[in-house]
This record gives C-alpha cells, structure tokens and sequence, in this order.
C-alpha cells in the first residue's frame, strides 16, 4: 500500500465511524454481501440507503477478480454501505431493467435509485473513489 | 505433444527462462510470436551492455536462436485455452494443437486491451465489452461487432456466433491460424478487412460504429485485441491475477498454483526488459528444478 492510499483509507476510517454515530440503527447491517434475486431487490434497496450491487455470473473471469474486494469492503464498510451480490444467470428481470449488459458491473443505488455504476473489473481504491461522494451527501 | 515445461509467450521473459530450463536438460515448448513482443517495436539504450539504440525484434531473433541451440522447441501459435488435468496442464493452441506439461510458466507480457476511440468508455457494461466468455449471454439475436486481428478476436467471433444472430469481424488484417479461419466459415459471421473503427455511437447503450466513415448499426462491440490474455488463461487453472491484472509471485517466481510459474511484465512494474529477463532466468531455474523433483518423485513411488 502506497502513503496515499494509507492516508485516504485513514480518512475513510474516520467518516465511516462518524456516520455510524449519527445513525445508530445502522449497527445491524449486514457485515458481508447479501444475495439479491429479481424477487427481493425492491425490497431490499428500499431497507437499506446506500447499497452497491455487484452483477456477477459464476463462469464470468473478471467477476472473480472483484468477489474479494467486495468481500472485503463488505466488512469495512459495515454499518454505511450495504453490499448485495445478484446472480445475472439466475435473475435476467433486474439487469435488463437496469439496462446491465456486460459484468461485473456495480450498481450504486442510493434510497433505491441508481446514481452511478462502475462497468468492469477495477481496483478496490477506485470504488472508494466512486463511493466517497454519496457517504459524504 | 507431451513436454517437461512449456512457456507462454516469447518475449524476453520466456525466451530467457527457455535458455535456463533448456540448459538443464529438460524438454521445453514455448509458445508465442516474437512480434507480438512488447521488446519487438522497441529501440533499447538502457539494458545492460548495450550503449547506442538497439531493435527490439534483433535481440528476440538472437534469443530465439540461442534458446533453440540449448534444445528449447518454439511454437509460433497463440495458447486459446489452459486447464489442469490430474496433476498435469494442458494447453490448445490457436492451431488446434494440444500441449501437456508438467509445468507452465506464463511470460505473456502486458498487451493493450483498449481501442482509444470516441464512446468506448462510456458505453463499457452498455454494450462495449472485453471479454466475450462473459458478456456472450446477454447479447442474444442481437447483432455485434467484433473488433482485433488476432487469435482473440477469432475465437469470440466463433463463440459470439452461437448467441448472436449477425457477427461482424472487423480487423485491420486479421492474422490467425488457418485452423480458426476455417471455423470462422459460419453463416452469420462476416469478416471486414481494411476498415479502421473510428467511433462508437449511441444514446444509453451501444447502437453502432462508425467505420471509416460510414455506419454500422450493432447493439454489441466486443474488444479483443491481440491474444488471450492472462485472466483467460489463468483462472481456468485457479491462478486469480489482481484487479490490474497482474499475477503475483514468490522470489523463485512461484504462483499460489504448484507447477504454474510466472515472469516479465506479466508480473507487474517495472516493465522493463532488465527485470523481464531476471524473473525469466530464475523462473526457469525454478521450474526445471521442479519438475526434476517431482520425476524423481514419481520414480520412487511406483
Ligand atoms: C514501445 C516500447 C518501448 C520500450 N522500450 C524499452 C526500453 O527502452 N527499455 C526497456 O527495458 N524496456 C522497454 N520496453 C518494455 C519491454 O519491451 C518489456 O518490459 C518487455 O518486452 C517485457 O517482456 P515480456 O517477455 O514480459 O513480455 P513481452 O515482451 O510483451 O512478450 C510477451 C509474449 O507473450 C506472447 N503472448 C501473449 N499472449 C499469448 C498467448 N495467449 N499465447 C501465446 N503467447 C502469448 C506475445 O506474443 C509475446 O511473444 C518498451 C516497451 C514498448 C512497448
């Protein structure tokens, strides 16, 4: 790790606990990815304010690049951002809807609209960088 | 075909673990075209020993030599595909060739996967894809276009030919093994040859490309330039390269997979040819001390 990821993984630190105070239900948010299907998603980006959601298939190569990240953030971020993970072989209905057409592909949904995606496998400090202005809005 | 080891690419990387391996009386096979080579369009000056600016392609021709001289066999074909059978690894070629071996070593060097036109990147997960194995599904009765010369665009033109109703090859001269022409004889692939892509247009999701000009309407653009590249190969056999695509070694250029070895720029910066052929001289030490030990090995437990 680089002096500059250390220092924005510090600040990272520090928002996360500070919005974990604010708003103390977030406690009990889920510490690694839930699995998301056609039949739960609307429910589920209801719950949960700030979710990102990874659209991956078991056969896809550079989706296995990123499952670790975003098992590893899971955990990081537990308590401010929810991480699903949805099966585009078993459910086709969500990513056509949402107009998904290659993965990985993660879907950022705030209050339960997209607001921004990230196509493609990329690197963890690059989500963050994604991610770092709707844990600040 | 059966070998002791069988390298991946010849640039630099390979071409010096080839030297070594081969030099320990170990049958070696190594795959690749030295003008695929990063060091093949490459003026040296700051190599070791060489002063005034020396041609990449010259240094990979001598090399070439030398390492046939020691007994290293070369296959001038790209690997299509790698995965593990028992404790062996077997490899098919471009050519239609299968290759087993006991142990690989990968040195297929860093490519450029992206075209650099207008709209690639934001339609990426819209319809521009890189990577045809996983995308093929949702492009079903649709019509794409793949863009590259070599083996990798061939092969996803063939796969692509089982989902989509029309598949466009669009190459600037498509250079593949008249195994894969021959398999690219399908009814609804048609190869454009000579025509440079110059955009890729739409409103949310991919609806054509510009060629030279004029339009070609296609929901699908699938980027494969040059060969497979380690991803494809890799994960097959269990070998997962970071999300920058570069796969991680130990000190003897071990990879977390026994048997599967790796060197050069494959393995991260600097991308230099000094440090590709370091990690190539220990990376076929290694692997020809490997597969001494296992043969030995077996030798005793029968
Ligand atoms: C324009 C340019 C200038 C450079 N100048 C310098 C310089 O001055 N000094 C310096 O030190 N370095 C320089 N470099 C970098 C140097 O060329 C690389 O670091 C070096 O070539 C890396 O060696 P390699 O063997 O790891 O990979 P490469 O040389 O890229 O070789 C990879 C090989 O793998 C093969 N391959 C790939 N995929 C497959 C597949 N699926 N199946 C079979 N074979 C495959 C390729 O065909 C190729 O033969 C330069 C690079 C470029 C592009």
């Amino acid at each position: 790790m680089n002096e500059l990821e250390e220092i924005r993984r510090k600040k990272m630190e520090k928002l996360v606990k500070e919005i974990g105070e604010k708003n103390p239900s977030a406690q009990n948010y889920p510490k690694a990815p839930i699995t998301i299907t056609d039949e739960n998603f609307d429910q589920i980006v209801q719950q949960y304010p700030l979710m990102v959601i990874d659209n991956w298939a078991p056969w896809c190569f550079p989706c296995r690049m990123i499952a670790p990240i975003i098992e590893e953030m899971a955990k990081d971020y537990a308590g401010k951002v929810v991480f699903g993970k949805l099966n585009t072989d078993e459910n086709q209905r969500t990513p056509l809807k949402f107009g998904v057409m290659g993965i990985p592909t993660l879907l950022i949904i705030k209050n339960g609209k997209e607001v921004d995606r990230i196509a493609g496998a990329v690197p963890r400090e690059y989500i963050e960088s994604k991610l770092r202005r709707y844990l600040h809005e | 075909m059966n070998t002791d080891i069988l390298i991946i690419g010849s640039g630099p990387a390979g071409i010096q673990a080839a030297i070594y391996a081969a030099r320990r009386k170990v049958d070696v096979i190594i795959l690749g075209k030295l003008e695929n080579s990063s060091l093949a369009k490459a003026h040296v000056e700051n190599y070791f020993g060489i002063s005034g600016p020396i041609v990449g392609i010259d240094l990979l021709r001598v090399g070439k030599e030398q390492a046939e001289k020691f007994g290293a066999k070369f296959i001038e074909e790209d690997a299509l595909h790698l995965e593990r059978k028992d404790d062996k690894f077997i490899v098919k070629t471009e050519g239609g060739k299968e290759v087993e071996s006991k142990a690989v070593i990968f040195a297929m060097g860093v490519s450029r996967k992206k075209l650099g036109v207008k709209g690639e990147q934001q339609f990426q997960g819209r319809g521009v894809s890189y990577c045809a194995e996983c995308d093929c599904g949702f492009f079903k009765g649709k019509k794409v276009a793949v863009i590259g010369d070599g083996s990798a665009a061939a092969s996803s033109a063939i796969l692509l030919a089982k989902y989509a109703s029309k598949v466009y090859l669009i190459s600037k001269k498509l250079s593949t093994s008249e195994h894969l022409q021959d398999e690219l004889k399908v009814g609804n692939i048609e190869i454009i040859e000579g025509k440079r892509i110059s955009e890729i247009y739409g409103n949310s999701a991919v609806g054509g490309i510009k060629l030279d000009g004029s339009s070609l309407e296609v929901e699908g653009v699938f980027i494969e330039l040059g060969s497979k590249g380690v991803i494809e190969l890799a994960v097959n056999v269990g070998l997962l390269p970071d999300p920058r695509g570069y796969i991680h070694v130990n000190e003897e250029q071990k990879t977390s997979v026994l048997g599967i070895f790796a060197c050069g720029d494959i393995c991260g910066p600097p991308l230099q040819l000094a440090k590709a052929v370091g990690e190539g001289c220990i990376a076929g030490i290694e692997a020809a001390e490997y597969v001494k030990r296992i043969s030995k090995l077996e030798k005793q437990t029968v």
